[in-house]
Formats: structure tokens, sequence, C-alpha cells
């Protein structure tokens, strides 16, 4: 079953269409990347489907009870520490939000190291954090939080190698639990391997792809990135 | 309605009036300014209002501190939120906006019943013994002039204004009431009679002077900030002004 479908979407600032007839589905357990260079219309996609902004034309069909949804930009309140600006954040919630100790214990089942490096975070005030530690660490909370739809913008950007592998693993293990995934990112290699399938948004409009050499072949392309550069133009 | 989700919401709006409390508590500046230099104030000035009473000494303090904690705390809040993308990344859905609001506005409740509370704790004691009953009609004094307040900062937050706009425009706000009190009280009834009559400080004072009826005061006050603080959630700003968004 589709938990998110979109058809014929249109949508576009003070005159000028940024997104021309959009089509995408997800299906439950389904994880499906997005594509697309800076400006492309990725986060508005994301706003839309989440009802954050309307539509010019078109419908979207979103079937999810409990949705989360990262966005690219997180400035959390500087004088909290991570462990109550996650409270303040999972309280936000429609979910039945798992507590800290429950959130350790289900990461220490990925990784102890993981588990360890998040609990040290959390005891950190926001302000003394750094871009990628915020990053990593509401990624990981969002992804603990039983939601049937997970809607993630960016989430590897200015992301370390050891906690970009966490994040993965992350969005693997709730797609296991029977989570929808929709991520968006710049990087080809990634939405490539670890999406089941993707789409590349450039030009107005989104194209489907099952794999990086379908992708590769319909761009005349040797490479993924070359690929990305020549559906972009 | 179901009565679990019931639970799970005031549990929720429990746990975010909880953090957004110890979030304030954390800011020294503020604690300084709203709370503590009214009280070093009204000591110091002390020997030239003695022979009033300490309601109509005290009422401009209060009126002050009710502002204060209206424009630079509750509203000013939701708007360093917006601006800094928070309220954009966690604060879209109607369910989240309603829960936010509810503890927001409790936070600010318990809040300012405890900078007045400290206030009459500090100042009392210079003139004469602590009096429950008038706590208390001080206390309904203060949460009629704060409710009045958070209408102003509420119309305020709702402007489409960076933060920057924002924090110039409450200190603007709140200079002109000073400049107009202070007229007001030292020129008598002449040129500034009429923006005295307007400035909300000096009708707040009015409200603990006895001048407006308490019970009229406070009910309109209560309905003007519930009316205000729904119009907020109903169109409430998510994304920053900055934002290409």
């Amino acid at each position: 079953m589709d938990i998110l479908t979109i058809n014929n979407l249109h949508f576009g600032y003070s005159g000028n269409p940024l997104l021309n007839d959009i089509e995408l589905t997800i299906k439950a357990g389904e994880l499906v990347g997005i594509l697309g260079n800076n400006g492309a219309g990725k986060t508005t996609l994301f706003d839309l489907i989440c009802k954050i902004k309307k539509p010019t034309k078109g419908a979207i069909s979103n079937l999810s009870r409990r949705q989360a949804y990262l966005t690219q930009i997180l400035t959390p309140p500087p004088l909290l520490r991570m462990n109550e600006a996650g409270k303040l954040i999972t309280s936000l919630t429609p979910n039945v939000s798992p507590d800290h100790t429950e959130i350790l214990s289900k990461l220490a089942k990925w990784s102890p190291s993981l588990s360890k490096r998040y609990a040290e975070i959390a005891k950190k005030k926001a302000a003394n954090c750094s871009y990628g530690e915020i990053r990593s660490y509401f990624t990981l909370t969002l992804l603990l939080l039983n939601s049937d739809l997970i809607i993630l913008d960016e989430p590897t950007a200015g992301v370390d190698p050891e906690f970009r592998h966490y994040i993965w693993l992350g969005i693997k293990s709730a797609c296991a639990e029977g989570a929808s995934v929709l991520i968006a990112s710049h990087y080809t290699e990634e939405i490539t391997k670890n999406c089941q399938r993707f789409y590349m948004l450039a030009n107005k409009r989104l194209e489907a792809f099952d794999s990086g050499g379908q992708f590769m072949e319909r761009h005349h392309a040797k490479s993924l990135d070359e690929a990305f550069i020549n559906a972009s133009v | 309605m179901n009565p679990n989700h019931c639970i799970r919401s005031a549990k929720k709006i429990t746990t975010i009036t909880k953090i957004l409390t110890t979030e304030h508590l954390r800011e020294p500046t503020s604690l300084l300014w709203s709370a503590l230099a009214p009280c070093i104030l009204f000591i110091i000035t002390q020997p030239t209002h003695a022979a009033s009473t300490y309601t109509a000494s005290a009422a401009w303090f209060y009126s002050y501190i009710s502002a204060t904690l209206a424009f630079f705390g509750f509203s000013f809040y939701l708007i360093g939120r917006r601006e800094s993308g928070f309220t954009r990344s966690f604060i879209y859905q109607h369910s989240a906006i309603k829960l936010f609001l509810t503890a927001h506005t409790l936070s600010y409740f318990l809040l300012s019943s405890l900078y007045a509370t400290l206030f009459y704790l500090l100042t009392k004691p210079l003139r004469g013994h602590y009096s429950l009953p008038e706590y208390l009609y001080l206390m309904a004094c203060f949460y009629t002039s704060y409710l009045m307040f958070t209408c102003i900062g509420l119309g305020i937050a709702a402007l489409p204004i960076k933060f920057s706009t924002a924090s110039t425009l409450f200190s603007l706000m709140s200079f002109l009431m000073l400049v107009s009190g202070y007229t007001g009280a030292t020129l008598g009834h002449d040129a500034s009679h009429t923006l005295t009559l307007i400035n909300p400080l000096f009708l707040s004072a009015q409200i603990f002077h006895g001048e407006m009826p308490l019970l009229n005061s406070f009910l309109t006050a209560l309905s003007a900030s519930a009316a205000s603080t729904y119009l907020t959630g109903r169109y409430f700003r998510i994304q920053p002004i900055w934002s290409r968004y």
C-alpha cells in the first residue's frame, strides 16, 4: 500500500513555476531517495508533503499518522542541553515517544560506541555542539520516534563518516520496522547505494530511477556525478 | 475525545512547560532586568514614596515587570524561535502548535507569578508585614496587567518582522511608555495628558490604584488575551522572515 502518493503536483513562487507535474509514490517500509541540485525544489517538495505550503495544482495523499520531518536548518534553543532539546522535540510530535533510556538502549543494540557518543552529546549544551553533532543527534532521535513516514532533508550534510554510517543504519532499521523513509541528498553515491529506488529532481520535474546504472545509462554518463550534472542541465 | 490521548497530551504539555521554564530561568540577563532591577530600584527610591501606601508605591513597578515579561519574554520568545528556524523545523503541525502555545502560555504564567512574588517578598518588608489578602490582590492586578500586555506583544509577534526589528520595536514601546509615564507624573495633566491616558503602563497602574474595576479589567484582559492566543495559533507564522521560503 502506498503511504504517500503525489499526482500532477504544481507549485511556484510569485508566478515562477518551481515544480511541474510531479508524480511520486512511496510504499510502507520503502526507502526512497531524492537527488537534486541546490535550489531544485527538494525542500519545497517536502514542505508541500508536510502541508507547510499549498500546491498550486495537483493532489497529495499522505496516509501517515505519525510523521517525522527533519529539516535542513536545525537550531535548538542554545541554553538547553541536547537531551532537553531532544525531549522538547519528541514531546512536540504526535507520536508516543521513547524516553532517553529507551533511546540509548536501542542505539546500543546498533552499536555500543554510538550509544556512548549519543549520550555524551546529550549532556552538552546546544550552544557548545558542532553543526554535525546537532544534525546527527536530531536525525537519530527522529529515527527512533516510531514514525510511519520519515522525511529527511539532507541528514548527512556536514556529518562525519562514523555518524553518517550510523544514520544510514538507523534509516534502514526504521524501514525494517515498517517506516517509509523519503530522503533528500546531494550525494549521488549514498542515495544509489542505500535507497531501494530514487528520483532526480531537475528542471522542475521528478524523474524516477530504479538503480544507479539506469541513472547513468539514461543520462549517458560514466559516473553517478556525471549523470547528476547531465540531468541538472 | 479519547481519554488516553488527553492524558498523553497533558503529559507532553507538562514536559514542554518544564523545559521552557528551565530555559528561561537559565537566562541571567532576564532575571536581572525583569526581576532584580525593579526590586533594587524600589529599595533605593523607598524614602521618596514612603508616605504613600505599598500598593500605590509599587503599582508602576509591578506594571513594569508585567510589561517586560509579556514583551521581552512571552512574545519575543515566539519571534526568536521563529527567526532561528526552530518553529519551521519542529512546530509546523496543528497538534504541535497547540501543544507549544499551551505550554508556552503556562510557562509564562508560572514565570510571571514567580517574578511578581519575588518582588513582593523582597520589597514588602520595607513597608510592613506580609499580608495574604494584599498579596492576592496584587497578584490579581499583576496578572490582569500581564494579560493586557500579552495582547500587544502577540500583535507585534504576528507582524512579518525580523528578530532585530522586533527587538527595536519592543524597546521603543517600553521607552515610550516610560517617557509618557514620567512626563505624566512630573508635568501633571497638560501636554502629555492624551498620551498618558493611552499609555498601557498608566492603565495598568490605574488597576492597582483601584481606579479601574479589577474584576471587569481582569475579564476583559483574559478574553482579549485568549482571543489573541487563539488567533496566534490559527495564523501561526512558521517560516522565518529572512527565509527564501
